[in-house]
């Protein structure tokens, strides 16, 4: 039976627990003076006399490790509240439009590893950029929406206008009324006091139907 | 590219994936810009295609070895993200 493969040194390191995978990072690169040797060496000593037994090229990976792997964490939490902002000010917005902003901004983010000022610079003009696009995509879908509600609106009023004509037309009492000697006023009010008496009748008529 | 550095250029490749253990996963430009510290850049790769296809091509192998994984499918050529797969994170283990 083969023996079970011992974990790699700087598996150890990555397996343990976050508070104590930044103490060792602080180590390897914050002198105090309590702890004025931060080389790989002393710190190797150190976890050894803790318990934790690795080696110095472990240490070395370890290192590089940690150092990407904090940014990434970092760069996260700066996404995650990036998009909770963004979900406030465009509700409308889709999860998967969502993830697409977040992920762009993540990949985005890891660029700027090296320089500080042009991330920032880089990621506020960004992310300023994709909520005016959103917003201003969700203000033209409402515009568009109302514009075609109003359209049909105007369509169908058009079509009871012209339906009301033709059932008049051929009322005797609308005649009636259209050829008296009143005034246009007296006629119109005659015609609505005849034709409209009240939403009730008009509904209980069943010749229109009300909107809900 | 030699073989030996290829393989050199695949674990620092998986390095940086190994990194980031968030719910994003790392976009090609990003991963490209991320292997600085590993000794690869646009620079001193001396090959033919530019960096991003030398990526490109190097992540798509790693995804067909089952080492990598594409984050979520989309059509958006700029949204397209890596993560690594526990597949992935053995090798870097072993290899160190």
């Amino acid at each position: 039976m083969k023996p079970e493969k011992k974990p790699r040194a700087d598996a150890i390191l990555k397996n343990l627990p976050e508070d104590r995978q930044r103490e060792i990072f602080t180590r390897l690169t914050v002198k105090t003076p309590e702890w004025p040797d931060t080389s790989f060496t002393a710190v190797r000593r150190w976890l050894a006399e803790d318990g934790v037994k690795t080696s110095e090229t472990a240490l070395h990976l370890f290192y590089s490790w940690y150092l990407l792997h904090a940014g990434f964490k970092e760069d996260e939490e700066t996404t995650e509240t990036l998009l909770e902002l963004l979900k406030k000010e465009v509700p409308g917005l889709t999860q998967e439009q969502i993830d697409g902003y977040g992920q762009r901004t993540f990949s985005l983010m890891a660029l700027r590893r090296q320089d500080q000022k042009a991330f920032i610079a880089i990621r506020s003009a960004r992310a300023k950029g994709e909520l005016e696009r959103a917003k201003l995509e969700l203000r033209k879908q409402a515009e568009a929406r109302l514009a075609r509600q109003a359209e049909l609106e105007h369509e169908k009023f058009q079509i009871v206008v012209c339906e009301k004509f033709l059932a008049w037309f051929k009322d005797q009492q609308a005649q009636d009324i259209a050829n008296s000697t009143a005034s246009n006023a007296e006629k119109i009010a005659r015609l609505r006091q005849t034709y409209f008496k009240s939403v009730d009748d008009l509904e209980q008529s069943g010749e229109v139907k009300l909107p809900a | 590219m030699k073989a030996e550095t290829r393989e050199l250029f695949d674990l620092a490749l998986l390095r940086v994936l190994d990194a980031n253990r968030t719910r994003f996963g790392l976009g090609l430009t990003a991963l490209g810009h991320c292997l600085l510290p590993f000794g690869f850049s646009p620079a001193n790769c001396g090959v033919k295609e530019t960096f991003e296809e030398l990526v490109a091509d190097r992540v798509e192998y790693l995804v067909r070895k089952g080492m990598v994984e594409e984050v979520q499918k989309t059509m958006e050529r700029d949204v397209r993200a890596w993560r690594i797969t526990n597949e992935g994170i053995r090798y870097v283990d072993e290899r160190g």
